[in-house]
């Protein structure tokens, strides 16, 4: 298409184009792969820090794996390649016992912290039930709970393919 | 004579398995005459009446030959598809009988279907013994539909295999004047059998029925050469719909963008100055592509994503373009959540849904995890329908008109009954619905068997209905939630303000803790109500996994904005 064309065509559409700001705050941030990477290890750390702790704990799966992947939601909804990941370690079958959730969840913070998640908001932690979430500066979310079975998930945020 | 019942169930696909072999032997056999036939000519010397007599004989028997070539190999392609057709016809039986079987039902010689139930309506009955009666009905209806769809496969093979063979022994078909593998074509040509196509208008238990009396290599065939006939087929299963409905985005891509390609070249004559003729006369087919093309690239971007991903509809000769992705496998989640936007969403800009559906799913999979259950989910974004802008003139699809969301209720209705037939067994299925998708759901469930077993609206104008009743969800499994300062949750436009809908629950919006102790981030406004890790989010992971007594229940009522029998100190006898 020539420029002139595809200028006419852009007024005549309406074309408006992408959020610029969006993208700068994307593109300020770690590629999309990076982040799969990334958190693909924290979860598998964070099984290894919870087995340690609670060999008992019993995996669904051989590996954490991408359970999803979307585009983003608003401001990042109009920006090209932007995309974000839900991550999941598998699900253990089995509780981390209460009286050692305390250890289980020190091991877990610390793998944690190492690759940047912090901010620590617990949403329950009583005998026999325990959920804290972790998240790091862009915004994704480690989510770690236990009840009668045991679950890690990276709730990621976005982040730009590259 | 018409085929019966009990004639199909004693139908086998082996006996055509073996006629098969021996046809493609035969055929095979056949053709290796052709070297022979071309080797075989008269003495080069040879002159006379004996020698033309010969040649004429020869000449007899080589057409001749291409006749019976040809009428194997038409018998041999016919039979073949029969194969495939009746191998349908047995899976289908299979089907019906497994569906009976299920369901506590019985089917007769004769194909009629019965039930130890009294299926019909007394002056006593309950409304739920009203709804039980109905729902027993729909599963007998659904049963004899199986069966009745399984006869049309079976009568349809019947009477395209039958005449194929009759041909065949009428002589009427003819190999041509060509070679031996010429006529074996023309032979192929004439044994095949056409597919059945679907029932014209059919419902989604009817394309469901239809489509189990396929086989695997028909629906592959299907799926290849007629995606249309299943994309948007509701009752069709969502894998092969998806499959059929990426076949049909290839196609609307290419011509998407060689069509634009030609009208930006027709702009310009070829001296280079421009044709404002030619552009005025393209611009606004220019601006119906450039929509398509935007949309065609959210779907590209959304099913390039990692992970699980199903592309259940897509439409393109709607005014806007039209689409349904699931994440996850809407054929085998435990939980299914159909989740219908509203005002303002369109396919180019649905990421952020998609994105929040994901989101649900994983946060309604770990919450059953971890409470000992190992349920999956699926979650649907369907916008498959005219969602209103901004900016629209009154016309069906006008913000302030309700004609959209009664179109697109029918559609979801069907939708929503099509995942449900198009399992043996029904999904655990919630519908959710945000704002003017409200309205859309609302209309949906008032066509009766939508067949969803809870119901979330939330920011919604209206439910298109002032009673309950009217809507098709079972008694105590509809729920609202509205947001502080949410506009369009006042609005009462179509129908009561659900805020003052009688009999509806109402979920909390705001930050509160849910009955185990854990804490919620509260919403306001109109468009947050999917933000991951709120109060209402979590809420909705709970209806979708089965488990709507742990939502958190509350009302977020506005003093001047809502009915006053929404108010919690309006006094109940007056309600």
């Amino acid at each position: 298409m020539t420029v002139t064309t595809a200028v006419l065509m852009a007024l005549l559409t309406g074309c408006t184009g992408e959020n610029v700001d969006a993208r700068q705050q994307l593109e300020s941030r770690r590629s999309s792969a990076e982040a799969e990477r990334d958190n693909l290890a924290l979860l598998t750390e964070v099984r290894a820090a919870l087995s340690e702790v609670a060999p008992a704990l019993e995996w669904r799966s051989p590996a954490p794996t991408v359970e999803s992947g979307s585009l983003c939601k608003k401001p990042f909804d109009r920006v090209d390649g932007a995309t974000a990941q839900v991550l999941q370690s598998g699900g253990a079958f089995g509780p981390v016992p209460d009286a050692d959730w305390p250890r289980a969840w020190e091991a877990v913070k610390k793998v944690a912290a190492a690759r940047g998640f912090g901010d620590e908001h617990t949403l329950k932690d009583e005998p026999g039930e325990h959920q804290v979430s972790l998240y790091d500066k862009d915004g994704s979310e480690l989510s770690v709970g236990t009840g009668v079975n045991t679950v890690a998930s990276v709730y990621g945020a976005c982040h730009l393919e590259r | 004579m018409a085929l019966t019942w009990r004639d199909v169930t004693s139908w086998s696909h082996a006996p055509f398995a073996t006629a098969e072999e021996e046809l493609r032997t035969t055929r095979r056999d056949m053709l290796d005459l052709a070297d022979e036939l071309a080797t075989m000519g008269l003495p080069r010397h040879w002159t006379g009446s004996a020698a033309r007599a010969s040649g004429n004989r020869l000449t007899a028997v080589t057409d001749d030959l291409r006749d019976v070539v040809a009428e194997v190999s038409a018998a041999y392609t016919a039979v073949c598809d029969a194969a495939d057709a009746v191998l349908g016809v047995v899976n289908a039986v299979d089907a019906a009988q497994e569906y009976a079987g299920i369901n506590g039902l019985v089917i007769g010689a004769d194909g009629g279907v019965s039930t130890t139930e009294l299926l019909v309506c007394t002056i006593d009955e309950t409304e739920a013994d009203g709804d039980a009666r109905r729902a027993r009905q729909a599963q007998v209806d659904e049963c004899a539909t199986r069966i009745a769809e399984a006869l049309r496969k079976a009568e349809d093979v019947d009477a395209d295999l039958g005449a194929v063979l009759r041909g065949i022994e009428k002589n009427r078909i003819d190999g041509g004047a060509g070679t031996l593998a010429q006529a074996s074509a023309i032979g192929e040509v004439e044994g095949d059998l056409t597919v059945l196509k679907p029932p014209p208008g059919g419902t989604p238990a009817e394309n469901a029925a239809w489509w189990a009396t396929m086989s695997p290599d028909e629906r592959a065939f299907v799926i290849a050469q007629h995606p249309g006939w299943i994309g948007s087929r509701d009752g069709v299963d969502a894998v092969s719909r998806d499959l059929a409905n990426r076949t049909l985005l290839d196609a609307r891509r290419t011509h998407v963008e060689d069509r634009m390609a030609e009208i930006e070249a027709g702009c310009f004559r070829p001296d280079g100055s421009f044709d404002e003729a030619f552009y005025w006369k393209h611009a606004a087919e220019y601006t119906d592509l450039t929509e398509e093309q935007g949309a065609i690239a959210t779907l590209d971007e959304m099913l390039a994503r990692p992970g699980e991903h199903q592309l259940l509809g897509v439409d393109f000769t709607t005014p806007r373009t039209q689409a349904i992705i699931a994440n996850g496998n809407v054929d085998t989640a435990d939980h299914v959540a159909v989740f219908t936007p509203g005002l303002t969403s369109t396919v180019e800009g649905m990421g952020g849904y998609d994105s929040s559906m994901a989101q649900l799913m994983t946060r309604t999979e770990d919450e059953l995890f971890r409470r000992g259950e190992a349920g999956t989910v699926a979650t649907v974004t369907w916008l498959d329908y005219q969602a209103p802008q901004w900016g629209t003139t009154f016309a069906g699809d006008s913000v302030a008109l309700s004609g959209s969301a009664e179109d697109g209720g029918r559609d979801l209705s069907a939708f929503l009954t099509g995942i449900n037939t198009s399992r043996m067994t029904d999904p655990d299925l919630t519908g959710l619905a945000h704002s003017y998708g409200s309205t859309t759901l609302g209309y949906a469930l008032q066509h009766e068997g939508a067949g969803v077993d809870r119901a979330v609206f939330f920011g919604s104008p209206g439910l298109g209905t002032d009673e309950l009743d009217n809507l098709d969800v079972p008694g105590g499994a509809a729920y609202y939630a509205e947001a502080k300062w949410d506009p369009v949750g006042d609005l009462g436009r179509f129908g009561t303000d659900p805020s003052g809908l009688e009999g509806i629950a109402h979920l909390e919006t705001g930050d509160a803790a849910s009955g185990d102790g854990r804490s919620w981030e509260g919403v306001t406004g109109h468009s947050d109500y999917l933000q991951d890790g709120s109060t209402s989010q979590y809420s909705m992971a709970q209806v979708v996994g089965g488990h709507p007594e742990d939502a958190i229940e509350g009302k977020n009522v506005g003093l001047l904005t809502d009915p006053l029998d929404a108010q919690d100190w309006w006094p109940d006898f007056l309600r």
